[in-house]
């Protein structure tokens, strides 16, 4: 009962957090562009498509944590979108580049690279623990015999 | 079922994603040479006969290299650094700020706080910051 309950809190600050970061960036896509293009990774043509698309899909994802159908999906893209953020965190900072992260749009400025990898690790970790949760709920689940 | 869930989820946001990108007033340009509305290229910017170049990089940046004539003005001691800007500065000079590259911020920053707080018209960001100056000098002699 009371795991039942730190997982619907945790649920909601995950998903919180990403409608967040979204609406941030939705809000000035030509802004995380520029962000994008701090890591410099992808070519220019690519970097614009992943400013337009990848902020909907953050929100969309947010949104469907709360939507059972789509939960298990989401949780799942969200945490392939952690490692991606961190990988590409990791590689600018071994390439000596100073970015700002352009994880929360505008919002933050300065970018401490151990106090990001740091941050992206603890929401990799609690989104881990709600799919492991929710894989036990499915498994445990009436109706379905193992 | 997980794999309809993630198809699904990933299809989705095609759509809003692509009215972004046909109507949202702050929406990136296709062309990645096109100039916003307050950037002004290099190639302009040498044209201008009365210009004056400010630096919005670190001052150690500025001291080991900056555009000649450029005056020095950031974030980090704007008061003591306007105070020399406004001294060169009169009414017909266009400023033109730079910073590192295209990807940096802090140009765009004191443009606008040049803007809005003190009250300059005449204020580009150059299109490629320090990194174009540079490419231009190496490939021409014709901007020094």
């Amino acid at each position: 009962m009371k795991i039942n309950f730190i997982c619907k809190l945790l649920s909601v600050l995950v998903a919180g957090i990403f409608i967040y970061a979204g609406i941030l960036k939705i809000l000035d896509p030509s802004q995380f562009l520029i962000d994008i293009q701090n890591y410099h990774i992808l070519p220019y043509q690519i970097a614009v498509v992943l400013a337009l698309y990848l902020p909907w899909l953050e929100i969309l994802c947010g949104i469907s944590i709360f939507i059972h159908q789509f939960n298990r999906g989401a949780l799942v893209i969200l945490f392939g979108l952690m490692i991606i953020f961190m990988v590409a965190l990791t590689s600018a900072w071994l390439r000596g580049i100073d970015i700002s992260c352009g994880c929360f749009g505008k919002a933050v400025h300065k970018t401490s690279f151990l106090h990001v990898i740091l941050r992206d690790a603890g929401i990799l970790i609690v989104i881990g623990i709600l799919i492991f949760k929710n894989s036990l709920k499915e498994m445990t689940a009436p109706g379905i015999v193992r | 079922m997980i794999f309809r869930q993630i198809i699904i989820l990933i299809v989705l946001p095609l759509f809003p994603a692509l009215i972004t990108g046909l109507a949202h007033p702050k929406r990136p340009s296709w062309n990645e040479n096109q100039l916003l509305a307050d950037e002004i290229a290099l190639s302009s910017a040498i044209k201008l006969t009365d210009r004056l170049w400010v630096d919005a990089r670190s001052a150690s940046d500025y001291e080991k290299d900056h555009i000649p004539g450029a005056l020095l003005l950031n974030e980090d001691a704007w008061d003591e650094l306007l105070a020399a800007v406004l001294l060169e500065w009169s009414p017909e000079k266009t400023i033109v700020v730079y910073c590192s590259s295209s990807q940096c911020q802090t140009s765009r920053e004191v443009a606008k706080r040049l803007r809005e707080t003190v009250g300059i018209e005449l204020v580009f960001v150059l299109k490629g910051g320090w990194e174009a100056w540079q490419d231009s000098k190496n490939s021409s002699s014709e901007f020094r």
